[in-house]
């Protein structure tokens, strides 16, 4: 390893170098991680030339996420004449506010590209000020439940036609639209719509935006605030308010219903097919009639790609249900969490037994189970049990089973972003020496028998990361002693 | 109508190393497009590249090939997809695997991307490093990289008190 590099990251040019450092700050904001101005602080105590490279490149300094950021003069500075973002989120008093305000007439107007206030109180007039005083191209609004109406919105968006970006959180008020003929906001430049509202303000906003057909990208949040069980066509009441505004153009939605996080629908325009991924978290057994209510109104015949997540292992899903259902029988790729394995498996199982596999997945060939990410941070194993592959091998599908990290969670992305390259490929038959060694050798620790074919062999190094970043020096994860580990009897031995 | 997707295009590198290759594969980098569109009639000469070795093209063309096909970022998408870009450090998974190279090789590609203007593989190229640095202090970022410390301490230190105050609410 101490042999001579020749070529190393110094022959970099300034702008190369300066490119990875933006790439390396502006990642989202993850626990444990370090902060936009740490990292950045790391990048320039390196050396003198990183440290020049830093402060010589303006878009470094041009987003502004502290209050004091913006505040000071000398910060300011650094991104000379550039376009700055300014993303202040969680102001939570009047006065914080009040002197946000103030430092933003600081800055020359014509500089403000993107800004991002979150301001959780105060009236309608206080909160849209300097959305409608600014002109950014892009703009992140979010506001105090119910304090905003859907007419409000629309004021600050008609004085804004470059916008390019644009994000609304917060429940609007729906009831309080004006019985007058609102005329179509036009938003010809928008890219990214992004809205997490209550459902009824939500069907009531976008046929009211006049948007680009072909490039905007919709990603809608649906928050149902009603407690209640939702009413029967929530869904398609929703997406035939998408399609009135979008036609086929919208490709991703998510429509988050409180306790059954939520339906992610991707219309692929290329060739017509879908995908669908639903997410089911914190929801009850008493939930499972609506949640199939709620389903039926889904035309399956569509769908190739289903996706089903759930984020902690609360309950089993209805999979009885959902074989008889035939649902999924046009599916033939299935993304799933890897706790939900086993029961699907054993579903899979049962469904053969009974007959019924002609409506379960009969045309299924690839299953995907993803680790949501907290789990990989954590010591909580992927329950891929000698039960669980003995029955795989019984079903006698031929289907792929792979392992990777969830790398698509709902609403956790700006919280998580490991970088965990790992994939690993399970055939369930003719699994090779090497493989199982491979195998073995990665899952030592974790109480957990699986072979097959390690595709990418980096996953050793991603769990020295984390344990890196928890600190953890108190050795390997796994209390067993070695010899112990190496007792454990692989399955098909 | 498809002829010129089938030309076959013969290259030289700076150890005289040649490769010819399908034309839609080079056009993946914007500086042999645009030399290929200003040149009319058909050249037998190969197109020297003195800015690439013979090792460090064939994976740029590993790359390239694999990629053939998909549409080429145009001027008017770039600056929108440029936030994108800059918001994840993702890479496919193919990628990845190329990309998996020691760290010579790492930086001969990403120069060699910028040369050739091939931006899909500078930005893996670089979203790799930028993978490497991530998380890591200064003294491990000087190790993983073979850089000397040339600053004092206390230049060290102001640097550091600086984030402090940047920190500050």
């Amino acid at each position: 390893m101490s042999t001579a590099i020749l070529t190393t990251i110094l022959e970099l040019p300034d702008e190369l170098l300066a490119y990875i450092f933006e790439l390396v700050v502006s990642h989202p904001r993850r626990r444990g991680k370090p902060s936009r101005s740490a990292a950045l602080t790391n990048i320039r105590v390196v050396c003198k030339r990183w440290n020049a490279v830093a402060l010589g490149h303006t878009t470094l300094w041009s987003t502004i996420t502290r209050a004091s950021q913006l505040s000071s003069t000398e910060y300011l500075a650094r991104s000379k004449d550039g376009p700055v973002t300014i993303e202040l989120k969680k102001i939570q008093q009047s006065d914080e506010w009040e002197k946000v305000l103030q430092n933003l007439k600081k800055i020359d107007s014509t500089r403000i590209k993107g800004l991002h206030l979150h301001y959780k109180s105060g009236d309608a007039d206080f909160i849209l000020e300097p959305f409608k005083k600014y002109t950014p191209l892009q703009m992140g609004l979010a506001f105090p439940a119910r304090v905003l109406s859907v007419n409000d919105i629309l004021s600050v968006l008609q004085t804004q036609p470059a916008l390019q970006s644009l994000c609304i959180f917060g429940d609007m008020e729906s009831s309080s639209t004006d019985s007058e003929v609102i005329q179509k906001v036009p938003l010809p430049n928008l890219s990214s719509l992004e809205i997490q509202a209550g459902i009824h303000a939500m069907a009531k906003i976008l046929p009211l935006l006049d948007l680009p057909l072909s490039k905007v990208h919709i990603h809608p949040h649906v928050l149902a605030t009603d407690e209640q069980s939702p009413e029967p066509n929530l869904l398609s009441n929703l997406l035939e308010s998408m399609k009135s505004c979008q036609d086929t153009s919208w490709r991703s939605a998510t429509v988050t219903i409180f306790n059954l996080q939520g339906y992610r629908v991707q219309v692929l325009n290329s060739d017509g097919s879908c995908a669908l991924s639903l997410e089911f978290s914190y929801t009850g057994d008493h939930n499972q009639e609506w949640q199939i209510n709620i389903l039926n109104e889904i035309d399956w015949s569509t769908i190739s790609k289903l996706t089903v997540r759930q984020r902690f292992p609360r309950y089993d899903l209805p999979w009885n249900s959902f074989a008889a259902s035939s649902w999924f029988r046009n599916a033939n790729e299935l993304t799933i969490s890897i706790h939900l394995v086993p029961s699907f498996l054993r579903a899979l199982h049962e469904a053969s037994s009974n007959d019924q596999l002609s409506g379960f997945f009969p045309n299924m060939n690839r299953v995907t189970c993803v680790i949501p990410k907290h789990q990989l941070k954590t010591h909580i194993h992927p329950p891929l049990t000698h039960d669980v592959l003995s029955s795989c091998q019984e079903i006698k599908k031929n289907f792929d089973l792979i392992l990777t990290p969830d790398n698509d969670e709902l609403g956790r992305d700006e919280e998580i972003d490991y970088q965990v390259p790992t994939q690993i490929i399970m055939h369930p038959s003719n699994p090779s020496d090497q493989d199982v060694k491979i195998v073995k050798d990665l899952f030592r620790w974790r109480p957990m028998k699986a072979y097959g074919e390690v595709q990418k062999g980096e996953w050793n190094d991603a769990w020295d990361v984390y344990r890196d970043e928890e600190d953890h020096d108190d050795g390997p994860l796994d209390p067993r002693p070695d010899d112990a580990v190496a007792e454990d009897p692989v399955f098909w031995q | 109508m498809a002829a010129p997707a089938t030309q076959q295009i013969k290259i030289r590198c700076n150890d005289e190393k040649e490769f010819t290759v399908d034309r839609d594969v080079l056009e993946r980098s914007v500086l042999i497009k645009n030399m290929l569109e200003d040149v009319t009639e058909q050249q037998d000469a190969p197109i020297p590249l003195p800015n690439v070795s013979g090792p460090v093209m064939a994976k740029v063309l590993e790359y390239c090939t694999h990629h053939r096909g998909e549409p080429l970022p145009s001027a008017d998408t770039e600056q929108s997809q440029d936030e994108t870009r800059k918001r994840t450090t993702d890479i496919s998974e193919w990628d990845q695997k190329f990309i998996t190279v020691d760290q010579e090789m790492l930086f001969e590609i990403i120069l060699a991307a910028n040369y050739l203007d091939i931006k899909s593989l500078l930005d893996v190229g670089c979203k790799t490093v930028a993978n490497m640095i991530k998380g890591k202090t200064p003294e491990e970022i000087r190790k993983l990289f073979n850089i000397v410390n040339d600053f004092t301490p206390e230049e060290e230190a102001q640097i550091k008190k600086e984030n402090e105050w940047a920190e500050d609410r």
